[in-house]
């Protein structure tokens, strides 16, 4: 018996010896159970050492192995050789990325704009608080609910790869950074709403967004990013309102 | 902190990336609508001396030109399709919470679409039907 | 070569790395992060369970009682005067996570809830649904960034230590996005890397967990301990190794064989599911030798049943399974059972360390799961590794900085030296590599070996015969040619230099195991089928040689300060 095959096309790059990205075709054997990254992984181990990309958990939680899979951004350890099948699977970068080499993507900006919104918990007496045996800030269920959800990002970078604004304006922080900076808005046991504002609210934070909605789709988490930038831009407009409204108030 | 970056490149974005799934065909379309919601509310505007004066009755004006009507019915189905797509956002948009459980996106989606109707039906039958004494 | 300078250098950005990272920030020290992925992609990320500490007592707990379960799941092997620090000091590190932002799970009145894991007597496991190490992970990695001591150099891969005068003094690490060699100094250094379940084919550990750490502090000289521990998992899916939590058996999930009976009964029947994975691993190949498994495309599993669960509890405790499951095997959870089998889990040994984590090489210290500090002995208790990694972590970050204020700064001419060595060594091992053996080939039948010859049963037969192919991989190896010739993100020489440990770290494992005449804990000889504490009550330390590993022992310490001590005796469920 044959086995079955199935096709790979490729985007390579390696700095130094390639002038411009190329597409390289591999054929690897089919299985019905496997990932795009099995394939990847076969390619390595098997035909061509060379090929560079990242992955570690093939299990979607880590975040390391988004890349295009048919022109749409995905996890290759979750994008199954059976959807493409029999026709071949193309495997490119993650778009609106500088490439580096291969499959692999340049994060930085990213990393930068986590940091930038304060992702963690904001309050005065945080060093302060007695550690121990019943000495929890107490969070119902119900408060836990409000902001989980925007807590469950991995970092993957797909809703970035999917977001067209963010490839016109790389400097728009973009959907998982406001949403790691919603989850702690709305975190009951933080206070620091205040000081992560002025960066998700200026001109290249949520104003920016015009809810193409995109990033939610392809989102494996569905952390849905862009809720929280509509929520953020809604919070922002009632606070402008209530400070209109009410100077006096202690905002 | 990295050693200097070895050159990469970036791809650029395609002209024609908003046709390249359906969904960025879709939000260019919202988009779009706004523009004629927004065409036509000014060029109303624009005419409201004119209507006043009784620009209907005149064949010869604007609004009452076959052209006029042509454009003033894409603009309803557009405006039509921007304001469900706006009404559909409003469960993202809001987040309510009363007690335990945060109140379902599409009861909001519905709610928008109930306050829609009342709406349209105070506009025309509360207001728009006496003054043209119907 | 570049040099940078640290007080205090930590290689691994983990759990165990972020801990010790902000510890030692808050003494004031300046501390580099070296990671050779970044930080929240590290393994922890895929932990699922939870984390054990006495946070409640409503539930009958104790600090004793949480000791005691953790000194008889380790079948004794635990240094006792380790685990009783580690019980002491664990509530206040979850709490401490509580207050830095972790979603953890809670009671309708706020408080922190908790769930029921193998080997602990009560409930005490803190979970966040079925996410916990991705929730902790990313909880501490986005808090560290509020700290300007910690400079992070993300996508660094060590390859070795800097061993000067008698002390490490840093590392060489090589800049994946540059190729470059470059130079850490620092007046302790941490190894903070992690487990090294790809040593096996099958696996719940990523395709990073290499056992990096391992191999570079043995290669300076440090031994490792324990190594011939690795914990064997009850219930990971076939094919993959993706890992289904044994919370799902905490929520009350059954393990049945092919007639459907809940087969612990025969085994553990005082705790039945809930017992220790040691036992139920061992369990379950009993089943499958006995014709009882259920044939499968990757050969014989059990069935782990949550149906009775319904579908609201998995839902709401147990999503990541459910999710996991049907995406890996097809099967959904709240309609049919799990096919499962034993699975490479994590590693008991490690880089022996005492209480404050420093190893027997001045300057050298090492944390999580990569360090044998001594708590886990011969069998680890689920959901104890995750807050192992916070409790001497943050103790070993403290005495490490503590330690870098009173150190004086090393000779830099000699260090740069050693760097200049390193460089050249990968280079003409590595450079030049053109014989006709893959890198991949060798990992995989390394792997396969492994999983052959050093299960969850061995024999000193199957253990000879491991020792005996691993001679023969290494001398593949040497044959072995890389084809990646360009500095940028050369995976292909990363994998390696991986491999390059691997194969040393499998002698590791290998050596002791054919000594230890015994069976204790997750060690199971079918020659010789019960423990020997006149013996064996040590723990194996594997030091280097030119002709592999030379093993000594060392005895267990079996007293304690303010808690109970336990003396070993049968271990009985
Ligand atoms: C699937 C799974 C589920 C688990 N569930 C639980 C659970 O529920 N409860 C529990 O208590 N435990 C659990 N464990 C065990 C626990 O998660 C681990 O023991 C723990 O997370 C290890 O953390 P660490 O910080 O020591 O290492 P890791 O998180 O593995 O981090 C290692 C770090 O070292 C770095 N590194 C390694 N080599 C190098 C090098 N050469 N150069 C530079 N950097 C390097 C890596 O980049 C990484 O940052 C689970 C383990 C697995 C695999
Ligand atoms: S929001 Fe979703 S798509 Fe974006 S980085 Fe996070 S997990 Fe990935
Ligand atoms: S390998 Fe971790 S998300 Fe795919």
């Amino acid at each position: 018996m044959t086995e079955s095959t199935i096709k790979l096309a490729v985007t390579r790059y390696r700095p130094g010896q390639d002038r411009e990205p190329t597409v390289q075709t591999y054929t690897v054997p089919y299985h019905d159970d496997w990932v795009v990254l099995d394939a990847l992984q076969y390619v390595k181990d098997n035909i061509d050492g060379t090929l560079s990309f990242r992955w570690s958990c093939h299990m979607g939680v880590c975040g390391s192995c988004g890349m295009m899979v048919d022109g749409t951004p995905k996890l290759t350890c979750a994008a199954f050789l059976r959807e493409s099948y029999p026709r071949e699977v193309r495997v490119e970068p993650l778009a609106n990325f500088p490439v580096v080499r291969d499959l692999i993507v340049d994060i930085d900006d990213f990393m930068h704009k986590l940091s930038e919104v304060k992702p963690y918990i904001i309050r005065e007496d945080l060093d302060s608080l007695p550690l121990g045996l019943g000495h929890e800030l107490r969070q119902t269920p119900a408060e836990l609910e409000d902001f989980k959800q925007f807590g469950m990002c991995i970092n993957c970078m797909l809703c970035y790869s999917a977001c067209p604004v963010y490839a016109m304006e790389p400097k728009f922080l973009g959907p998982a950074a406001i949403a790691l900076a919603h989850r702690y808005n709305m975190d009951s046991r933080d206070q620091g709403r205040n000081q992560r504002m002025p960066v998700i609210g200026s001109s290249e934070g949520i104003w920016e967004c015009t809810f193409v909605g995109e990033c939610s789709v392809v989102c494996p988490k569905h952390v849905d990013p862009a809720a929280a930038i509509q929520r953020t831009k809604l919070a922002t407009t009632n606070d402008w309102f209530k400070s209109m409204l009410m100077p006096w108030g202690n905002r | 902190m990295h050693a200097p970056l070895a050159p990469g490149y970036r791809p650029a974005l395609s002209n024609g990336w908003w046709l390249s799934n359906r969904r960025y065909f879709l939000y260019m379309v919202r988009e779009l609508t706004a523009v004629f919601a927004a065409l036509w509310a000014i060029i109303f505007v624009t005419q409201l001396p004119q209507i006043t004066a009784g620009a209907y009755s005149n064949p010869a004006s604007l609004v009452s030109s076959p052209l006029w009507f042509a454009f003033s019915l894409v603009s309803l189905a557009f405006v039509l399709y921007h304001a469900w797509t706006a009404f559909n956002a409003t469960g993202t948009l809001i987040y309510l919470r009363m007690g335990p459980k945060p109140i379902a996106g599409g009861s909001l989606n519905a709610a928008m679409f109930i306050a829609w109707a009342l709406a349209t039906f105070v506009i025309a039958f509360v207001f728009v039907t006496p003054a043209i004494g119907g | 070569m570049d040099v940078i300078k640290h007080d205090v250098l930590i290689v691994g950005g983990g759990l165990a790395g972020l801990r010790a990272a902000i510890a030692a920030a808050v003494e004031g020290v300046s501390v580099g992060l070296v990671s050779k992925v970044y930080p929240m992609r590290s393994h922890t990320v895929s932990a699922e369970g939870g984390a054990a500490a006495v946070v409640r007592t409503d539930t009958g707990d104790s600090l004793q009682l949480h000791f005691e379960d953790t000194i008889k799941g380790s079948d004794f092997l635990a240094d006792q005067n380790v685990a009783e620090y580690f019980v002491q000091e664990a509530a206040n590190e979850l709490i401490q996570m509580e207050h830095w932002g972790c979603p953890w799970s809670r009671e309708p009145d706020g408080s922190v809830a908790v769930r029921a894991f193998g080997g602990m007597s009560v409930h005490r496991t803190m979970f966040a649904s079925d996410k916990s190490g991705f929730h902790m992970l990313h909880a501490i990695f986005q808090t560290s960034l509020k700290y300007d001591k910690i400079v992070r150099y993300d996508e660094n891969f060590v390859t070795s230590l800097l061993v000067d005068d008698g002390r490490c003094q840093g590392v060489v690490a090589m800049d994946q996005r540059s190729g470059e060699f470059r130079l850490f100094t620092a007046k302790a250094t941490i190894l903070a890397t992690g487990g090294c379940g790809r040593l096996w084919a099958f696996t719940t550990n990523g395709f990073i967990n290499t056992g990096d750490g391992h191999g570079l502090a043995y290669r300076a000289g440090a031994p490792l301990s324990d190594m011939e521990f690795p914990q064997y998992h009850p219930t990971g899916l076939p094919g993959t190794g993706i890992l289904i939590t044994e919370a799902a058996r905490g929520e009350g999930g059954y393990l049945v064989n092919k007639n459907g009976d809940r087969f612990l009964s025969d085994y553990i029947p005082s705790r039945m599911e809930l017992g220790p994975r040691d036992i139920i691993s061992r369990a379950e190949i009993t089943e499958m030798e006995a014709g009882r498994g259920v044939p499968g495309r990757y050969g014989d599993t059990v069935m782990l049943d949550l149906r009775h669960l319904g579908d609201e509890l998995i839902n709401r405790k147990l999503p990541f399974v459910r999710e996991l499951a049907e995406r890996y095997i097809g099967i959904d959870p709240v309609h049919n059972p799990i096919p499962v089998r034993p699975v490479v889990h994590y590693m008991m040994g490690g880089v022996r360390t005492d209480i404050d984590g420093q190893s027997p090489l001045p300057g050298l210290f090492a944390c999580g799961e990569a360090a044998q500090e001594g708590l886990n002995g011969a069998n680890r208790l689920g959901s104890n590794s995750l807050t192992e990694c916070l409790v001497f972590g943050a103790r070993t970050g403290r005495v490490a900085a503590r330690l870098a204020a009173q150190t004086p700064e090393a000779s830099a001419a000699a260090i740069e030296a050693l760097g200049a060595d390193e460089e050249a060594r990968i280079a003409a091992r590595f450079g030049e590599a053109t014989g006709d053996e893959r890198v991949g080939q060798i990992r995989s039948d390394l792997q396969l070996t492994m999983e052959r010859l050093v299960g969850v049963y061995r024999t000193g037969d199957s253990l000879k015969q491991a020792a005996e192919e691993l001679r023969t991989l290494k001398e593949r190896f040497t044959r072995v040619r890389v084809d990646d010739h360009t500095r940028v993100f050369n995976m292909e020489l990363q994998a390696a230099l991986e491999v390059d440990f691997m194969l040393e770290i499998a002698e590791t494992v290998v050596a002791p195991s054919i000594l230890r005449e015994e069976s204790r804990g997750s060690q199971a000889r079918r020659d010789f089928t019960d423990r020997d504490d006149e013996k064996f009550l040590v723990h194996s330390l594997a030091y280097r040689t030119e002709n592999g590993p030379q093993i000594e022992w060392q005895p267990v310490i079996l007293t304690t300060e303010s808690l109970t001590a336990l003396p070993p005796a049968e271990r009985k469920y």
